[in-house]
């Protein structure tokens, strides 16, 4: 066995925190992901940094705040000159794949994924289930392996409209409904066990393991619907007139989502809310089905003891909270709050609980570290390991921060909002001029006593210190997150 | 047939000029000349610091996107120089003086990026930089060697990290024609004299600088002076209606932020040319402007905008940060200014404090802790924060919807 251990993230997409058992989650089905949080470290404060895909992502790769790497927005290309950690764990003799989707560049219109510097021998690119780009590795497999699923599922050539008829539709696609061992979902997993059973020798790997599941449409094979007790559930949080009390714009996001590319909240009856939740579950729970499998298969391969396992997701899903579905400007911890777990069992003990707030830019840092790889100058965060092994606390940051840039669906005027977390409060401010024509506005939550976020403290006078010294810490973070990466030869 | 149909552009960096300098200066100065026969607009620099500021200006960027965040950087190798566009345009391009997108310190020569169009490079960081390449220096030896025996015969004292007294002694009673800023103006005028393609404009970027070891009046009448000859030496060579002269500054660098020291002149002057509508622009404006009277489209990375052939009042609000001075006594400081207010926040100890500027220039009483100031310095955060945002790179172009 090698000293560097082996490195596997596996990443879902769309996927909030509260939704496997380990955290508290009602009604899930996860026994899989609730084993592999026993036997490491479940961190109960994971932020990503920004709600939507691209933009988190690209934070994830680079190490850096979405402001300073530049993919502000889906449909931006991360620039050239940000580096992919991937890239630097290759170079330190590193075997690094990538399963599913990446979401670094613009994959709008089927457009396939440029591929970057990015370290990989593996590339199996798939940017999702209804994506029709000729590249994409799952429906080519699909294609090829079951042809009869593939034309059922696609009785046409394909239209640009498959992205939109997908956003649109109320209960999933065709696609997301395939028989389990046709399903994206199976394809990433058996993907990711040939990778793991490659012999390699004393080379250790390295995979990017990334489900598109959870993500809408909300569709799933029925095997797994009947898996989820959908009465279990608990129904979404919210107060009949409780978005008059919040920013203007998640009234808009309640009517329709996705900027009013998909069907909204205000579209659906509660019954039907109510199973959105359940598909939801079934969804992650067929993940958990698949995680399984391919823990089982490092088992079985004997390199289980000195893998990295890293189970987490680019950012949640408002999934009827706050009378809002699916994602965009809003920084609800149901937006941007994700499971995270790490095992390694060589290095990790059992059953540890990591409270304080961790961020998506600290998990490149801990991929290198974890791999002795050093550490790249343009990363903002660090590496967990020290805090997943139960090290001291006291010098961890006590915020996390997220920043949206009209990110998701474009909106004239734009919409820009910033989070910070710090200690019980979370801070949220709409922004307005001068980039954006928008009247500010905010929120203000106290997570201890309100969870949920249902009572926005942001114009209550009694709270009136603590907004100011939020605002205040917000500019502080914001100092601290400055890009200082250029190259300065050390000053004598 | 006009001899030119882009205008020649003058680029006169000021090192360590406040905008009171040209009130300072005086009527009957070059630097009033020049305002009065052009605009002087308000602006407030985006950093003090001699290299972050200098980056703003050659890149339209700031310093919290184009990445050389504090001296003795590198600018990031993805950034653009102005010098660079025009040069690509045609420009026939130069540089004399300061140039500050690499670090300087111990006296070690400037690393010159490999694609900055400069045709030009007389490079001398300052005048007590001692530097082997620093050209001041090998033309004062060149002009006056005696000079240059006394003032830098010896070797540099291999402990030292600043110029010693003696040596800062003798400069300051350096004859003027033989001073940094008269070398200046000197290798300007040799630089019009350079041979170019029939009909091509040039670009010059000249350094004047506030030299430190006078005492602030000499410093401005010696910069004043240079200026002079500068511009006469456009009038000479009949250059003048055909150029285009920008004078800026970073502010004045070795100081806490102050309105006097954070405040910078922006002069524009170009015969023929309705001056520019607005009153006030930002550093990140200078590059687009230029770039636009080069006849250049827009830069999308570019985050100011160009200043004439507009009558809009461009975006204007008024940041200034300091970075990474804390081993010279300075915390990392931002400052917002809206109108007679000062807000500024150290980052070091987490205070806030809010000056009335128009009864307290030299902010000697903070109203931050005021109870009747707290609704003040909160929207002034709140719309700190907003402008912040509006300093963020976003050029990246949206190729798609997702």
């Amino acid at each position: 066995m090698t000293d560097r251990p082996n490195i596997l993230i596996l990443c879902t997409d769309q996927q909030r925190r509260d939704t496997l058992s380990c955290y508290g989650a009602i009604g899930a089905v996860t026994p899989n992901l609730d084993r592999l949080a026993a036997q490491g470290a479940r961190f109960e404060n994971a932020y990503v940094q920004n709600p939507i895909c691209g933009p988190s992502r690209a934070s994830l790769f680079t190490g850096m705040y979405v402001r300073n790497h530049g993919l502000w927005a889906n449909g931006v290309s991360l620039p050239e000159d940000r580096q992919m950690f991937t890239r630097t764990l290759a170079d330190a003799g590193y075997d690094c794949g990538m399963v599913g989707k990446q979401h670094l560049a613009a994959c709008d219109g089927w457009q396939t994924e440029p591929r970057r510097d990015d370290g990989y021998r593996v590339w199996d690119w798939s940017h999702g289930k209804n994506h029709r780009s000729v590249q994409n590795a799952y429906l080519k497999w699909l294609h090829a392996t079951y042809p009869d699923i593939y034309s059922a599922a696609f009785p046409e050539k394909g239209a640009n409209e498959n992205t939109h008829i997908a956003n649109m539709s109320r209960t999933g696609t065709p696609i997301d409904a395939v028989p389990p061992h046709a399903h994206y979902t199976h394809w990433v997993a058996t993907r990711v066990v040939d990778f793991v059973r490659t012999p390699r020798g004393d080379q250790p790997f390295f995979m990017m393991a990334n489900f598109f599941d959870p993500h809408h449409p909300f569709g799933v094979p029925q095997e797994y619907r009947d898996r989820i007790d959908a009465a279990k559930i608990p129904l979404p949080v919210g107060f009949a007139g409780e978005l008059r009390t919040k920013p203007a714009d998640q009234e808009k996001y309640s009517r329709t989502s996705y900027g009013g590319e998909a069907p909204g909240f205000q579209d659906y009856t509660a019954e039907e809310i109510r199973e959105i939740r359940a598909i939801y579950y079934a969804m992650i729970t067929f993940i958990d089905d698949e995680v399984g499998r391919i823990l089982a298969a490092l088992d079985a391969s004997g390199q289980a003891d000195n893998t990295l396992v890293i189970f987490t997701s680019d950012h949640g899903e408002m999934l009827g909270d706050h009378s809002q579905l699916m994602k965009g400007p809003m920084m609800y911890d149901a937006a941007v709050r994700v499971p995270l777990l790490m095992r390694w069992p060589l290095r990790i003990a059992t059953d540890t609980v990591v409270a304080p707030p961790v961020q998506w830019v600290d998990i490149a840092p801990t991929c290198l570290d974890a791999a002795a790889a050093g550490r790249m100058a343009q990363h903002q965060g660090a590496s967990l390991l020290p805090l997943a092994r139960g090290g001291d606390t006291a010098g961890w940051r006590d915020w996390a921060m997220c920043e949206y840039r009209d990110s998701g669906i474009a909106e004239d005027p734009a919409i820009m909002t910033t989070m910070l977390r710090k200690g019980d409060w979370k801070l949220v401010l709409w922004h307005g001029d001068p980039d954006t024509d928008r009247p500010p506005e905010g929120e203000l939550y106290n997570l201890a006593t309100d969870p949920a976020e249902l009572n926005n403290l942001f114009d209550s006078p009694g709270h009136a210190g603590t907004r100011r010294r939020m605002k205040r810490a917000l500019l502080d973070v914001y100092h601290q997150t400055e890009d200082r990466s250029a190259y300065r030869p050390a000053v004598a | 047939m006009p001899t030119i149909d882009r205008p020649n552009i003058l680029l006169i960096d000021c090192a360590d000029l406040g905008a009171d300098g040209l009130v300072a200066a005086g009527a009957g100065s070059a630097l009033q000349r020049l305002a009065d026969a052009g605009k002087a607009l308000t602006c407030q620099t985006a950093n003090p610091m001699s290299g972050p500021a200098r980056a703003t200006l050659m890149t339209g960027r700031w310093p919290q996107a184009h990445g050389l965040w504090t001296n003795e950087t590198f600018l990031p190798l993805r950034e653009r120089l102005l010098s660079e566009r025009l040069a690509a345009a045609g420009y026939f391009c130069g540089l004399i003086g300061r140039n500050h997108l690499a670090p300087v310190n111990g006296w070690r020569t400037e690393a010159r990026r490999d694609d900055d169009g400069y045709r030009l490079w007389e490079w001398a960081h300052s005048p007590t930089h001692r530097a082997r390449q620093n050209a001041w220096m090998a033309w004062l030896k060149k002009t006056a060697p005696d000079v240059h025996q006394d003032l830098f015969g010896r070797y540099g004292d291999p402990d030292a990290t600043a110029p010693d007294h003696e040596l800062l002694d003798k400069l300051a009673r350096l004859s003027p024609g033989l001073s940094f800023n008269a070398w200046v103006a000197d290798r300007a005028a040799a630089f019009l004299d350079m041979p170019r393609g029939r009909g091509q404009p040039w670009f010059l970027v000249a350094g004047l600088q506030m030299e430190r070891f006078l005492d602030p009046q000499s410093a401005l009448r010696r910069l004043d002076d240079s200026l002079g000859r500068i511009l006469n030496a456009l009038d000479e060579r009949g250059m003048t209606g055909d150029t285009l002269v920008v004078l800026t500054s970073n502010g004045v660098e070795g100081q806490h932020l102050t309105p006097s020291g954070t405040g910078v002149p922006l002069i524009l002057r170009w015969p023929g040319h309705p001056v520019p509508a607005a009153d006030r622009a930002m550093p990140v404006d200078i590059a687009p402007t230029l770039c636009a009277a080069a006849g250049l489209p827009p830069c999308r990375r570019h985050q100011g905008r160009a200043l004439f052939g507009t009558t809009d009042q461009p975006r204007d609000f008024a940041i200034t940060i300091r970075r990474g001075a804390a081993d010279a006594g300075m915390p990392d400081v931002s400052v917002y200014r809206e109108g007679p207010w000062w807000l500024a926040l150290d980052h070091s100890t987490g205070a806030t404090a809010l000056y009335d500027v128009a009864n307290d220039p030299e902010l000697l009483a903070d109203l931050a802790s005021m109870p009747e100031q707290a609704g003040r310095v909160e929207r002034m955060m709140d719309r700190m924060m907003d402008c912040l945002i509006a300093c963020e790179d976003r050029s990246q172009p949206r190729l798609g919807g997702f």
